[in-house]
């Protein structure tokens, strides 16, 4: 088993830090979260290695300048505009190598998959989440089981994706 | 992550899908890894990283759970069959198939303050089979556990595929345990989950849950207890047919499921906290309605 301080932790904390899970997908590489175009731009100056990921929320500052993250900043109802950040990175000498998204959020990212996997996400929505809906509140619940009849027919269906891990790497 | 996945195709002997995956950091740190074969929709394996000694153990116990219950060769209830550990980096990796099945918990009831008639029965039936299969005729004579015991039977951790269950989440089975026990448990926390219906309401997605503001139980409290096993009527009524057709079917003795009760709800179940604010005999009522059940039924 590892020989981290884990071993000697209180297993009362309970769960990992969401950086150790989105390491373990993305690679060893720095993590930053940002949430503005400055967060990012200052991420990516500071990255000495060839590769950083950068956490991200949908729902960014709606201050920033920059188009794209204009995009990011709708709500749950656009699809995120992944492609003009991956052009924006690309501006600044950097390419997007992957994508995973991480629910229910950027710090706690319980679960994890890579964004065009549409079979992760149906299954994670109607086999683990679903099953629990009886402990949500009536709105909540029809609003899940709305989701997961719309991913059985549109699988591809991304409206509640809000946070991403994305693996950058310098060109 | 692709290289994990090419490792554990490798160690498994099974050709995996290395672009898809599910990551779950389940409580008790404990990864979970979903994989998938090139052409499967839904998971075809899964791998439990433990990073704790506490959850190093749990994933060798589910693993022999497992392993114990295959023997079992049961018809009405699957498991998914143990593979292969394999160590990844410093982790120890315990595998297992993954069998799809519709999860029971999206059953339960809307609005109803009891369980189905349904699945209590349907629990029993599966149960009286698990005792039957797995009951050894040399019990352990300072313990008297005797038969397999899942520990953990309830309705969150069974599927079904067609007319068959599966049975998931076998990390505090015994191969060798009591009877009785899993039925109470089913019974005790259906009452759980009944009771937990509409309180979560922090939105986790947004980073608002506080774990002091947490309306929902998780554990068995003596209210509970009360409220199942004690008060006349409903749920208690639903208990003691329940565990009258269960021990007719297992051939279980009123004197001796009087002591399986007392022992599964005041040490095992409660996990050792014992059922302060009960009195003394609380489950003499109980009991008593056990006792006519079974004589009406046989």
């Amino acid at each position: 088993m590892r020989r981290t301080s884990f071993m000697s932790s209180d297993v009362q904390t309970h769960r990992l830090p969401a950086e150790e899970t989105v390491r373990f997908v993305l690679g060893e590489y720095p993590v930053h979260l940002v949430s503005s175009v400055e967060d990012c731009a200052h991420a990516l100056n500071l990255a000495e290695s060839g590769a950083i990921i950068l956490g991200t929320q949908a729902r960014l500052s709606r201050e920033a300048p920059a188009h794209l993250l204009r995009t990011l900043s709708f709500g749950a109802i656009r699809n995120t505009r992944l492609d003009q950040l991956e052009r924006a990175l690309k501006r600044e000498g950097w390419r997007v190598e992957r994508v995973v998204c991480a629910l229910p959020n950027i710090e706690t990212a319980r679960y994890v998959f890579e964004l065009n996997d549409a079979d992760s996400h149906c299954f994670l929505v109607r086999d683990l989440l679903l099953p629990r809906q009886h402990a949500l509140p009536q709105s909540r619940r029809t609003l899940l089981r709305i989701y997961a009849t719309v991913l059985g027919m549109f699988p591809r269906t991304r409206i509640f994706f809000r946070s991403y891990f994305i693996l950058a790497v310098r060109v | 992550m692709r290289a994990f996945i090419e490792h554990a195709a490798d160690a498994l002997q099974m050709d995996l899908d290395p672009a898809r995956f599910l990551v779950v950091d389940a409580a008790r740190l404990k990864r979970t890894v979903f994989l998938y074969a090139p052409v499967s929709a839904t998971p075809i394996a899964v791998v439990r990283m433990p990073v704790h000694w506490d959850t190093v153990k749990r994933c060798v116990a589910e693993h022999e759970g497992l392993q114990a219950f295959a023997t079992l060769n049961l018809s009405a209830i699957q498991a998914p069959k143990p593979l292969t550990p394999f160590t990844w980096g410093e982790f120890e990796c315990y595998t297992q198939q993954f069998i799809s099945g519709r999860p029971w918990l999206l059953d339960l009831p809307v609005r109803d303050s009891l369980p189905k008639r349904s699945h209590v029965d349907t629990a029993v039936d599966l149960l009286i089979e698990l005792h039957n299969a797995s009951v050894s005729s040399e019990a352990d004579e300072v313990s008297n556990t005797r038969c397999f015991q899942h520990r953990d039977f309830f309705l969150g951790n069974i599927g079904w595929r067609d007319k068959t269950a599966v049975l998931y989440d076998f990390e505090y089975a015994r191969p060798k345990g009591y009877p009785l026990y899993d039925l109470l448990h089913f019974l005790l926390y259906y009452r759980i989950a009944l009771r937990n219906r509409g309180l979560m309401r922090q939105n986790v997605a947004k980073g608002e849950y506080d774990a002091q503001q947490e309306e929902r139980h998780f554990h068995l409290t003596a209210e509970d207890i009360q409220h199942t096993m004690v008060l006349p009527g409903g749920y208690r009524d639903v208990v003691a047919r329940a565990v009258a057709r269960y021990c007719i079917g297992c051939e279980i003795a009123l004197d001796e499921a009087e002591r399986l009760i007392v022992h599964s709800v005041e040490q095992a179940v409660e996990n050792g906290r014992g059922v302060a604010g009960l009195s003394s005999d609380w489950q003499r009522a109980l009991v008593n309605q056990l006792q006519q059940e079974m004589e009406r039924t046989l």
